[in-house]
């Protein structure tokens, strides 16, 4: 075989392997993404309070049954709630919206906020005025007869008992009320957007004591209201300790319109709703003790899908910039997480 | 007639005779090598003519001349004749293609009367007893080659003969369809060279005989060595003797004339070539044609919207006999391969993202933090999926191809069957539930592992690039008779395909 023959052999096999190879065509992919889908929404709100909807949206997952009883308000009555709670209505101390005394049996709703779970759950925050506080106990107390509101008549309270473990290291615990925002709409018959205030003078708490029937001496409170609805007894953060602003980033999916994102003291009955920031694109607390043990949470609903972020701090220290990585979970996991707290 | 005894009839009629020649009647003579493979037309003449005689027609070249006339006519028939001609041509070739291939064209030895002609040369057959090819003729008469032979040689000048001869060479060239160019042939062209505007003049006087055997093998070893590669003649030494120079030159062109007389038995034993085709076809259009089985409407809709064919690509070699001047027979080995797209999609694919993004965080006091942060960006869509199907065939082609034209440029029909040796086919189609099933040469339940027999025709465009050496471009048409798909598949399916090949012939005889 010449040159000339070995040479063309070459060129044909050059061209065979060219065009051989031209045609072996790889695989390929072609990703489109749904429009409307929450999850490729990235964008922020640019109203940094928590979203009614979402509120609705994460507290409709998160909801707490609520303790319910049935009885005649003809005479007084004590409810037994759990956690060695009283409940106390003296008679006839209900009326109607037409202000109507109401009289034979109605029916109650309390919501008992006594863990630090409880208030993640119920997205309630323990701030007041911009401060941290301790909840010592919080309640939603809510009465219907005939499916119909109640309200107490004029000049009659009602009282509600409650245990606390901690009542002799306590110095400045306060009441405080809720005062629920005109909207949004309630949910599930009940309004949780609302803000802290300070009780008035008609609001009295004391000490109470009790031995449960086992024998064991139960230590707490005795609060004293003239209005149903939040209820709570709070003692604010040592202030002794430095307050730290900090901030939580999220990866681009997790934003303020589906995500909320609390740090939990471990050694106080706090829970603290940090606020997000449009400009930021954060979620952030003005102040905080600097020098207690944190848990940095994060919940979030995209669709029907439940993330859930987490991240202990044993202090908030001087990076003041931190991140969590939620990770897609159940629901039931969310809820026994924050059972443990 | 033997090449000795021609050799001999123009020695001995040059011998005694003295001609003027034109300066340039050796530039227009050229040598052509005519390719034997075998002795087989020695050995031919010698059986024919150890015991035969027959006188030659004079006229016989000019009645060959017309017939090679009036077979070019198929060709210049209307166009409605020429495509019929071609379809019988088709029909009939896939199954004469076969039997002439693997039943070797035997030559017609049943004519002997045809095997030499010349209209100047009457020739008797040498006696049973000159196999050897010895020439013993230097003290003889001239038209005595032995005791046993007489050539008698008609009374016509040298000129006449060499313009006869070419002629016969032209005719020769123009049948093989290559043109014959000095820097092409394989002798040593300084031979020719040498014999250009040579004074050829026979001097009676001079002595013609006795001259050493060295000295003839001086003038005689090119000769040798163009016998050797044509028509094997052995090296062996010749007994003619001339010892004159010029003598030895007319002698010696006198014989690379000879070279090229084809006697009409010749022209049908020439065709000794082979050649090899290499050639690739990288674009092959694949037609797909789906019928129905048992599927359903809804299913074939699908499959129709969901894949889509591809260019494919073809490659190959054929080894082509020729058996006439323009007829030939080919196979060989070629593989092809047909490529599909196949779409399908998928929902809620989510597509995670690795991305950079910076925030400057503004805090309580007023400080703002600048934070360069990676993280997964998760996106949730639907993804469209393309799959490449290959469906590869490796087959067998045996064809018959008819070629005309001249030397340059020919044009040619290849019609035949594919012979499929195996296929196997990757990808992925849908199942009967519409999902995406893949498909493997392990695992097929879809697809035949053979398809069959296919038809196929094609036309060439061929040009010749060097001596050996031919590039075409064959458009061409495949034709499958059978079904690829299994007969439990839901539908049925074949492919068609048509492409453009390209490649070289190679011609394996160097010629």
């Amino acid at each position: 075989m010449n040159i000339n023959k070995t040479y063309s052999l070459f060129i044909i096999t050059l061209l065979i392997g060219i065009t051989a190879c031209k045609k072996e065509l790889s695989n390929s992919d072609r990703f489109e993404v749904y429009q409307n889908n929450p999850l490729n929404d990235t964008s922020w709100t640019e109203n940094n309070l928590v979203g009614s909807n979402f509120k609705d949206l994460i507290f409709e997952s998160t909801y707490i049954e609520p303790f319910t009883d049935t009885f005649n308000i003809d005479s007084t009555y004590t409810s037994p709630l759990p956690d060695n709670t009283e409940l106390i209505f003296s008679k006839s101390s209900f009326r109607n919206a037409a202000g109507s005394v109401v009289n034979g049996k109605i029916n109650i709703v309390v919501h008992s906020l006594n863990k630090k779970g409880d208030l993640v759950k119920l997205i309630q925050s323990t701030t007041y005025k911009k401060n941290i506080f301790e909840s010592v106990g919080a309640f939603y107390i809510k009465a219907f007869k005939d499916n119909n509101e109640l309200f107490l008549i004029p000049d009659s309270t009602f009282k509600i008992r409650f245990n606390d473990t901690k009542r002799d290291k306590r110095t400045n615990i306060k009441v405080c009320t809720g005062i629920e925002n005109p909207i949004p709409q309630p949910t599930k018959n009940h309004h949780f957007n609302f803000s802290w205030v300070e009780s008035d003078d008609e609001i009295k708490i004391k000490k109470w004591d009790k031995q449960n029937a086992t024998g064991n001496a139960i230590k707490g409170y005795e609060v004293t209201s003239n209005k149903l609805n939040w209820i709570s007894a709070i003692e604010p953060i040592d202030n002794s300790s430095e307050l730290e602003g900090f901030a939580v980033m999220l990866p681009p999916n997790f934003t303020n319109k589906n995500t909320i994102v609390y740090a939990v003291l471990e050694d106080n009955n706090t829970a603290v709703q940090l606020i997000p920031s449009f400009n930021s694109k954060a979620f952030i607390s003005d102040h905080f003790p600097s020098n207690k043990k944190v848990t940095l949470l994060s919940i979030t609903k995209i669709g029907k899908d439940f993330y859930f972020g987490k991240r202990y701090l044993n202090e908030i220290d001087d990076k003041k910039i931190y991140k969590l990585n939620p990770e897609k979970t159940t629901l039931k996991y969310i809820s026994d997480f924050l059972d443990g707290l | 007639m033997t090449n000795e005894e021609f050799d001999h009839i123009i020695h001995v009629k040059l011998k005694g005779f003295s001609a003027e020649v034109p300066e340039d009647v050796w530039e227009r003579i050229v040598v052509p090598t005519i390719e034997m493979d075998d002795n087989s037309f020695d050995k031919f003449l010698q059986d024919q003519f150890s015991q035969f005689k027959a006188p030659v027609s004079p006229d016989l070249f000019d009645r060959i001349i017309p017939e090679e006339k009036n077979r070019r006519i198929f060709f210049m028939l209307p166009k409605i004749s020429m495509v019929a001609a071609s379809l019988i041509l088709i029909v009939l070739v896939s199954t004469v293609s076969a039997f002439l291939y693997f039943n070797k064209i035997t030559l017609d030895n049943n004519h002997p009367t045809n095997s030499i002609s010349n209209s100047n040369i009457v020739t008797s057959p040498p006696p049973s007893n000159t196999q050897n090819n010895s020439i013993e003729e230097d003290h003889k008469e001239p038209n005595d080659l032995n005791a046993t032979k007489s050539i008698q040689v008609l009374n016509e000048s040298v000129e006449e003969k060499q313009n006869t001869l070419i002629l016969k060479e032209e005719k020769l060239n123009n049948k093989e369809g290559f043109k014959f160019r000095k820097l092409h042939l394989p002798i040593a062209s300084q031979v020719i060279l040498n014999s250009v505007n040579a004074n050829v003049k026979v001097n009676s006087n001079k002595k013609t005989n006795g001259v050493s055997g060295e000295d003839h093998y001086d003038t005689y070893q090119p000769f040798i060595k163009l016998n050797a590669e044509t028509i094997h003649i052995d090296n062996e030494p010749s007994p003619i003797q001339s010892g004159d120079k010029e003598i030895d030159y007319l002698f010696n062109h006198s014989r690379n004339i000879r070279n090229v007389i084809i006697c009409p038995s010749d022209k049908k034993m020439r065709n000794t070539n082979w050649d090899i085709e290499a050639f690739a076809s990288p674009a092959d259009f694949t037609f797909k044609t789906v019928t129905n089985n048992t599927a359903t409407q809804e299913f074939l809709n699908r499959k129709d919207s969901s894949e889509k064919m591809k260019l494919g690509f073809s490659a190959g070699f054929r080894i082509v006999k020729p058996i006439t001047d323009n007829f030939s027979v080919k196979t060989g080995l070629q593989y092809t391969q047909a490529n599909e797209q196949f779409t399908y999609r998928t929902e809620n694919e989510v597509k995670t993202t690795t991305v950079i993004t910076v925030r400057n965080i503004t805090l309580a006091n007023g400080s703002i933090i600048t934070v360069s942060d990676t993280s997964i960006l998760q996106q949730i869509g639907y993804k469209t999926n393309s799959v490449n199907n290959s469906y590869k065939t490796i087959d067998v082609p045996v064809l018959l191809g008819y070629e005309f034209g001249n030397e340059d440029w020919r044009f040619g029909i290849n019609t035949g069957v594919l012979f499929n040796i195996t296929t196997w086919n990757k990808g992925v189609t849908l199942d009967s539930s519409l999902l995406p099933q893949s498909f493997s040469k392990e695992s097929n339940l879809i697809y035949k592992n053979n398809i069959g027999l296919g038809l196929y025709a094609g036309f060439s465009f061929t040009k010749r690039i060097n001596y050996n050496t031919l590039v075409f471009a064959e458009p061409y048409i495949r034709y499958n008779l059978s079904n690829m798909t299994t007969a439990s598949s839901t539908f049925n399916q074949r492919f068609t395909v048509g492409g453009l090949a390209v490649g070289l012939r190679f011609n394996l005889n160097n010629r």
